[in-house]
């Protein structure tokens, strides 16, 4: 046995296998308990290198060879195993809790499995083949039945389908360098190519305009997983190729492009998010606003830019869920979500409105809130070193808390019923427990955030 | 040297074949005639075992799209406006002038064969202005393997590895499932 197989192989089958039970309910069932049994066994089993002798029962080794080359869990890449099997475990349940029909269960483990696939392989070059595979099996997954546009998931295959050569050309043009010494010339060709494989992958602008489309087109449920999901695994395997090649990492310009393409998508996802009526294209400027931010965390090019780079994943690992669930449960109630609706919306449903509006707050980093610590932190260092993305930052976010104060400004406009604020059901528990959560994480944000910092794992030469 | 400057006429041919045809049998037939020459291509570097691979894997993927456009409701042809079919096509042909013109110093980044840069190039130029200048799911769909197509020549040119081969065809094989999946929804749809 070995940890490739227990946690991308098996999954995978357990897919195959919930696909032939019938009951949608047991089916469900069968996803969160399998997915939560992935996540414990993370736990219980240890992961030894290539060539250790199993000292314990429960010791497994890290490799899977295929095809002549392998795929490589090790210990501390648990940590990537349990982020995936606990968005696995919790989607399950909240997609059991509003009663929806999704195609991410089963076939969720099948889409996580590629991505672990991705991540875990060695070399990491052909990572972008395995994910272009998920993207792919994912497209199932946001397409809904009754939608009649498809627009933005049609784009959303194109650009993901278009950075896979420009990704694997420059890994060749990467591994080359590593054999023969490189020109600065060299050094620019393998940049671009790379550059414009993660423009295409992480949808920078212009190559963004899918994701607000994608998630207007589907339930939030659905797209929210697949795009959450990428997007940190994404950031991941540009973190490892980062790490992985010495000349790439000590080249200044491309950690000067990431801070300025990440500049650019700060103040793009803001304006966007700030002029959008329609909640669900919000939530798809939210993640470019977010991605922005991570793209300048990566900028900072040093140890203190990557310990932010995991903060930063992380306070969006908890906020952003959050936000997909209220938005899905709320889009169960009205048919479109915008602005002007949502007070009447929030008077209807007062716990779920009011998940909506901490989830946004949290990820506008507000003080008190999980995205809070990172922002902050992130403040400290533009100030430092480069003043005017800090200034084009606090803008971007002064936009998008002036749009959350709007949200709270209609709400508070009507008046809300006791009566609906007490209302039990199973939605109302689920979403009450997230709310919970989501405020003790804000209250206690290095004890939340701290797990994370086991991310920058993958990018250790950058920390050296 | 003139075997290579005929499989350049003939994948040229097969992409404008693509562009000016109104019938989606005779655009899959330019497609299909693509993988093969990406097959002659690659026999001159690579063991048939491995490169037939890329031929089944890509004929599979066609005979999918094939199945799924023949169970649509609509078969009537697409009516093309000449003016368009023009246009597309003046496109292309400045594209491949351009690639002629830049092939030669892309050729000092990737040291492979200029004929199959060339076609690569000019495969996945073709791929690109078809999914530009499209919104139809099929023409999208075969612009994105036209694309695939071209950047396969030039990839398997530098590098031959039996788990991205592998990887490959099971992308064209996923690509032609989904195109399927949304034939069929829109399919559904028009019911």
């Amino acid at each position: 046995m070995n940890a490739p197989f227990l946690w991308i192989i098996i999954p995978t089958f357990v897919s195959i296998f919930l696909l032939t039970i019938r009951n949608s309910r047991i089916r469900i069932i069968g996803y969160v308990a399998s997915s939560a049994v992935f996540v414990l066994l993370t736990l219980i089993i240890n992961i030894s290198q290539i060539g250790d002798e199993n000292l314990l029962p429960f010791e497994i080794s890290s490799s899977l060879n295929m095809l002549g080359r392998s795929f490589v869990l090790r210990e501390e890449d648990k940590l990537l195993v349990q982020i995936i099997f606990i968005i696995n475990t919790l989607w399950g349940i909240a997609i059991f809790v509003f009663n929806k029909k999704s195609l991410i269960i089963p076939f969720g483990f099948v889409f996580s499995g590629f991505i672990l696939a991705a991540v875990s392989v060695d070399p990491f070059l052909y990572s972008a083949l395995i994910i272009e595979i998920a993207v792919i099996l994912s497209i199932p997954l946001i397409v809904g039945k009754l939608k009649n546009k498809n627009t933005g998931i049609i784009r959303y295959l194109i650009y993901q389908t278009l950075a896979m050569p420009f990704i694997l050309l420059a890994g060749w043009f990467l591994a080359g360098g590593e054999i023969i010494p490189v020109t600065q010339e060299q050094l620019i060709q393998a940049s671009l190519l790379l550059g414009l494989g993660f423009v295409f992958w992480l949808a920078i602008f212009p190559f963004h305009s899918w994701v607000p489309m994608v998630f207007e087109e589907s339930d939030p449920i659905n797209s929210g997983y697949i795009l959450i999901i990428l997007q940190t695994f994404s950031f991941i395997i540009i973190n490892k190729y980062i790490s992985g090649f010495a000349w790439l990492r000590n080249f200044a310009v491309f950690f000067q492009a990431f801070r300025f393409l990440g500049i650019i998508m700060v103040v793009y996802g803001a304006v966007g998010y700030f002029f959008q009526k329609k909640v669900l294209k919000m939530i798809g400027y939210e993640l470019l606003y977010s991605t922005g931010v991570i793209l300048i965390a990566i900028g900072f090019s040093n140890t203190r830019g990557i310990g932010l780079f995991t903060s930063l994943i992380g306070s969006r690992l908890f906020a952003f869920p959050m936000l997909i669930w209220s938005t899905s449960y709320l889009g169960k109630k009205v048919d479109n979500i915008s602005l002007i609706n949502s007070g009447e919306i929030v008077k209807k449903e007062p716990i779920t409105g009011t998940l909506f509006i901490y989830s946004l707050l949290s990820l506008a980093g507000m003080p008190l809130t999980i995205g809070f610590p990172p922002l902050q932190t992130m403040y400290q260092y533009l100030a430092m070193d480069y003043v005017y993305i800090l200034i084009l930052l606090l803008i971007g976010t002064g936009l998008k808390t002036i749009m959350v104060f709007k949200f709270i400004r209609n709400i508070l406009k009507t008046e809300i019923r006791l009566r609906n604020l007490l209302v039990i059901n199973r939605e109302n528990i689920f979403l009450f427990s997230c709310l919970i959560l989501l405020i003790i994480v804000g209250l206690f944000p290095k004890v939340a955030l701290e797990p994370f910092i086991n991310l920058s794992q993958s990018s250790e030469m950058l920390l050296k | 040297m003139f075997l290579n400057n005929l499989l350049i006429i003939f994948t040229l041919g097969a992409i404008s074949w693509m562009f000016v045809s109104s019938d989606w049998r005779m655009r899959l037939a330019g497609l299909s005639s693509l993988y093969l020459i990406e097959l002659i291509i690659l026999l001159q570097i690579w063991p048939i075992a491995l490169a037939s691979v890329k031929l089944i894997s890509g004929w599979m993927g066609i005979a999918l799209v094939g199945t799924a456009k023949l169970n649509e409701n609509n078969l009537s042809k697409l009516k093309r406006i000449p003016s368009v079919t023009i246009f597309k096509l003046l496109m292309a042909f400045l594209v491949w002038m351009v690639i002629s013109a830049v092939a030669p110093s892309i050729n000092d980044w990737i040291p492979i064969s200029f004929t199959n840069l060339y076609i690569g190039l000019a495969t996945m130029s073709g791929g690109i202005l078809m999914i530009g200048l499209s919104e139809d799911p099929f023409e999208i769909v075969l612009g994105l393997l036209s694309f695939l197509v071209g950047f396969d020549i030039i990839y398997s040119s530098l590098e031959g590895s039996a788990l991205v081969t592998g990887f490959f065809a099971l992308i064209i094989i996923l690509i032609c499932l989904i195109s399927a999946y949304f034939f069929t929804d829109e399919f559904s749809r028009r019911d």
